[in-house]
């Protein structure tokens, strides 16, 4: 046992040691993790045409592209999603166009406006998600997914996807399906909601149902299913949407942002969260090279593993997204991204095979079409990366933008087809 | 109101000088009101139930205490539980009958026969009902004499370091320190912080970022998993409800012994358990001893003891037959299942603590083990433990089973394509990314380190004397980590675990 006098001083210092660990933490550089896994010289780009967002990241910081899409509101609209690979250019310079704004302009005169929104390290969970939310804000006449196969191992909806689980139009949305659940389940909990995680939720209210999601065809479709979303809030699990927030959330906000507008470290608490992973991954790095020095390990012949658990759940969030588009009769067009034809691949090649006939398989099943683009951003177009040990690879991902106009030259084509297939559905 | 906010800390800010500064009868009313207040940040409709509860177990401690005839006393005790569980019942369990019923109806006739109603589980109900219970059992009993004050009674049932999750509290331990304010010490003040920071330091960094590897984890489906990712998900989640579970209690110990008041542990190192029964004498301390006192000793026909010290006693064990014994044994653990969660999943917790709680007793029925046997028990129990946590958290039984199947199936623990390519971490077949696995190792090390640091470093002497003694210096240095990790996780993006029971 301490005195009472060491354990005051102990804590003192404690106060006073944290206070210098948070300011070293925060003296560190930013982090901007938008542009991490990009590789070495390629930076994300969003362009707009014409003045007009086609291309975002997050429905929640996305409102230009979706304001955009209501202005445009005679077109037909396609939504693109992918992952990186679409914002990524290699060796930027002024004047390179990303695929999204070159698809976008080449099927503008088509009568039709593509908007594309792309994260890095995307899922097909954060897909669903992201379709769903957008569902309820704008109509989407069509939709293009890209199918990367290293991002079937990406785990878990991030939390600038997840904010958008808390309304209820978008919960009762997902709710219609068995996978939908269980991602309400998982990330759509409230802080006041009286459920833990482990459980089901324990409250259901029996007479809100998931309401059934109006089915229209053609380009009427995706309007007919924004507006069913656009229904009163409907809650499912005994919380209140926003407007009722309880008191706890009410009060927590007010004094968070009292803190924030008088402390400028607390107000950067995310940015120190994120140095802690970037050093955490710094660290696991360091670990590797001196493994690989140890025991002589050849990192150029990398190997990235997709594990199987991952895989799974990104698959039947694929099919459960496929159906429900199939279900809303939104026509979607699948692609199997582009990849090196001149490089390694680092991945299970029997693997990646299998991939594509399952997706192919599940695109088919749902009315879906499926083409496969791995070949068309040939030659020397891609980038170089860190593969985390210190050794310079090729990026497997990302393009400049020679690599961009392939991509965008060979979607097209399918892009246009889709949008006569709306237009003929649509016809009386 | 959630610990892990900035409105909690504002609370202890305002609410700590005034206990402190104002006399007693005011006292009472402010802790009263702090009480509700801090029930109804959560919803204010729900209070009048808490309240009902407290009112209807302070007139029935007052009318058997009133009588000297068992039979009316007996009487106003059955009233009271069946008050109580009633509420309980209502509120926890009619949602999980109806379904029960509707399946069985689905099954029989082809269709359900009732409509699932619209219940919202009030916070802490199975704890503030664990509270009021063993009061007017305690009275009946003649372990304690009733309170004639309203308003003290009302403040033990619902004191709120501990109304949401416990330490579940006997009248005895915390009435007489709430009725007469122990004398201010620095050193308690000291404590409670201490406690504090740790169960902050415990709830917002370690459980709520292991949080997200477990649900993530246990949403993907049994069948894509292999035995060590099972292994992988049920020590994460082993770990979680143990840091969670844990910072709840250090929080609820430290925010009372701000205010003089003294809670029993609520834990006490469970993984470093050596057997399933040391487990739980270290686990839920609070819980075990109730669980005991009121509900297995008398199952047993036994004698009910007078202490708290946790886990089910064996001390009666000679009054009753081994047959008896056994029968209230699954009984208890089903209840104990029960309480935890209205699902079948939970039934399926308790009933394998019971085995293996049986199960112990059988090998140590010709003696106490060894002090190696007993150290080999770690490793038998630790895995044990864990494993059992799987039904605790998996979304059903079905998924349970799943799991466990995978951990009982020797072939999913190799997989042969991959012996003889000269890796044999390849040979194990693991579906979940890396970090998973390093994590779960990662914590394992940090407990035993945390152990041995607990054990041995603090006693470790200097060969001079120093300005601060080495305990002292070692804090300050935990304190930096602890409350820098604070500062920059604290939110309340999650509730604590068992606000669900």
């Amino acid at each position: 046992m301490i005195s009472v006098r060491d354990s005051s001083i102990a804590l003192a210092l404690g106060c006073l040691g944290a206070g210098f660990l948070l300011h070293l933490l925060a003296a560190g550089e930013h982090v901007k993790f938008e542009n991490i896994g990009l590789g070495i010289n390629t930076s994300g780009v969003f362009l707009k045409h014409a003045g007009d967002a086609v291309h975002c990241v997050y429905v929640s910081t996305g409102a230009d592209c979706v304001e955009a899409t209501r202005q445009a509101d005679k077109r037909a609209t396609v939504l693109w999603l992918g992952a990186s690979q679409l914002h990524g250019v290699n060796a930027f310079k002024d004047g390179d166009k990303t695929a999204p704004w070159l698809v976008h302009d080449a099927v503008l005169k088509d009568d039709a406006w593509v908007v594309t929104f792309s994260q890095p390290n995307a899922n097909f969970q954060e897909h669903l998600v992201i379709f769903e939310e957008l569902l309820t804000r704008m109509k989407v006449d069509a939709l293009v997914l890209a199918a990367v196969f290293d991002d079937m191992k990406e785990v878990g909806v991030r939390d600038e996807i997840r904010d958008g689980i808390e309304a209820p139009a978008l919960r009762q949305r997902l709710e219609t399906s068995d996978f939908g659940r269980r991602l309400v389940t998982r990330f759509g909990r409230s802080i006041a909601d009286n459920a833990a995680p482990a459980a089901a939720p324990i409250f259901e209210e029996p007479g809100l149902a998931p309401a059934e999601v109006s089915v229209a065809q053609g380009t009427q479709a995706g309007a007919a299913a924004a507006e069913g979303a656009a229904a009163p809030a409907v809650k499912s699990d005994g919380a209140p949407g926003p407007e009722h927030a309880y008191l706890q959330q009410r009060v927590e906000s007010t004094l968070d942002a009292l803190m924030r507008r008088h402390s400028a470290l607390w107000e950067d608490r995310g940015e120190l969260r994120s140095r802690l992973i970037w050093l955490s991954h710094a660290a696991t790095r360091r670990a590797l090279e001196f493994r690989n020095i140890i025991f002589g390990i050849d990192s150029t012949q990398w190997m990235i593993k997709v594990e199987g658990a991952q895989y799974d759940l990104n698959f039947a969030a694929f099919g459960d997204l496929l159906a429900r588009a199939h279900r809303y009769g939104i026509p979607v067009l699948v692609y199997v991204a582009p990849r090196p034809t001149n490089a390694h691949f680092p991945y299970d090649l029997d693997h990646y095979s299998r991939f594509k006939s399952a997706i192919g398989a599940v695109a088919l099943s749902n009315g879906a079409r499926l083409i496969n683009l791995e070949d068309s951003a040939p030659g020397d177009v891609w980038g170089q990366i860190d593969n985390g040990v210190g050794v310079l690879v090729t990026d497997v991902f990302h393009f400049t933008a020679q690599g961009h106009a392939g991509l965008a030259g060979a979607l097209t084509p399918a892009v246009r087809e889709l949008v006569r297939s709306v237009r003929a559905a649509s016809q009386p | 109101m959630i610990f892990n906010s900035l409105t909690y800390l504002l609370l202890l800010l305002v609410v700590v000088p005034l206990y402190w500064w104002l006399p007693r009868t005011p006292r009472q009313w402010l802790l009263l009101t702090c009480n509700l207040a801090f029930y109804g940040f959560w919803r204010f409709d729900y209070i009048p139930v808490m309240l009902a509860s407290v009112t209807a177990d302070y007139v029935a401690a007052l009318a058997i205490h009133s009588t000297l005839s068992p039979r009316r006393r007996r009487l106003f005790l059955v009233l009271s539980l069946m008050f109580n569980f009633g509420l309980l019942g209502y509120f926890k369990y009619t949602i999980f009958a109806v379904e029960n019923f509707n399946a069985l109806s689905q099954w029989l006739v082809g269709h359900t026969a009732l409509g699932v109603p619209n219940i919202l589980l009030p916070l802490g109900i199975s704890f503030y009902t664990f509270h009021s219970v063993s009061y007017t059992v305690d009275v009946y009993r003649c372990f304690i004499a009733p309170t004639r004050d309203y308003v003290l009674f009302a403040n033990y049932v619902t004191f709120f370091p501990q109304l949401i999750a416990g330490p579940i509290l006997r009248a005895r331990e915390v009435m007489g320190q709430l009725d007469r304010r122990p004398a201010f010490a620095a050193s308690d003040l000291i404590y409670g912080l201490q406690r504090i920071i740790g169960g902050l330091f415990l709830k917002v960094v370690l459980a709520d970022n292991i949080a997200g590897f477990v649900d993530d984890g246990f949403l993907i489906p049994a069948a894509s998993l292999s035995a060590w990712d099972s292994w992988a998900l049920a020590l994460l989640f082993g770990f979680q409800i143990y840091f969670d579970f844990s910072a709840y209690s250090h929080i609820a110990i430290g925010t009372a012994r701000l205010m003089g008041i003294r809670f029993p542990e609520n834990f006490n190192f469970p993984y470093s358990a050596l057997s399933p029964r040391d487990f739980w004498r270290r686990w839920h301390i609070s819980l075990g001893s109730w669980i005991r006192d009121y509900l297995y000793l008398p199952l047993c026909g036994a004698r009910v003891r007078d202490d708290s010290l946790g886990g089910i006693a064996v001390a009666a064990e000679a009054e009753t037959t081994a047959r008896r014994r056994t029968i209230a044994l699954i009984v208890t653990w089903t209840v104990m299942g029960l309480w935890h969660g209205a699902a079948w999943s939970f039934v399926l917790w308790g009933l394998y603590h019971a085995v293996l709680i049986a199960a112990y007793r059988l090998a140590t029925a010709f003696g106490a083990p060894g002090r190696r046997v007993a150290a080999a028990g770690w490793l038998l129990t630790f895995p044990l433990i864990m494993a059992g946590w799987i039904p605790f958290r998996a979304a059903s039984v079905g998924d349970a089973l799943a799991l466990w199947q995978h951990l009982l199936n020797w072939r999913d623990y190799l997989d042969p394509t991959f012996l003889g390519r000269g890796y044999f971490l390849a040979a194990l077949p693991r579906n979940l990314a890396p970090n998973y696995y390093l994590l779960a190792v990662a914590l394992i090390l940090a407990v035993l380190v945390a152990h041995a640091l607990r054990n041995w470093l603090f006693r470790i002497r200097p060969p001079m004397s120093l300005w601060l003694p080495t305990e002292a210096m070692a804090y300050s240095v935990a304190y930096s980590v602890l409350l820098a990790g604070i500062f920059i996780y604290l939110q309340p993006v999650r509730q604590f675990i068992y606000f669900q029971f």
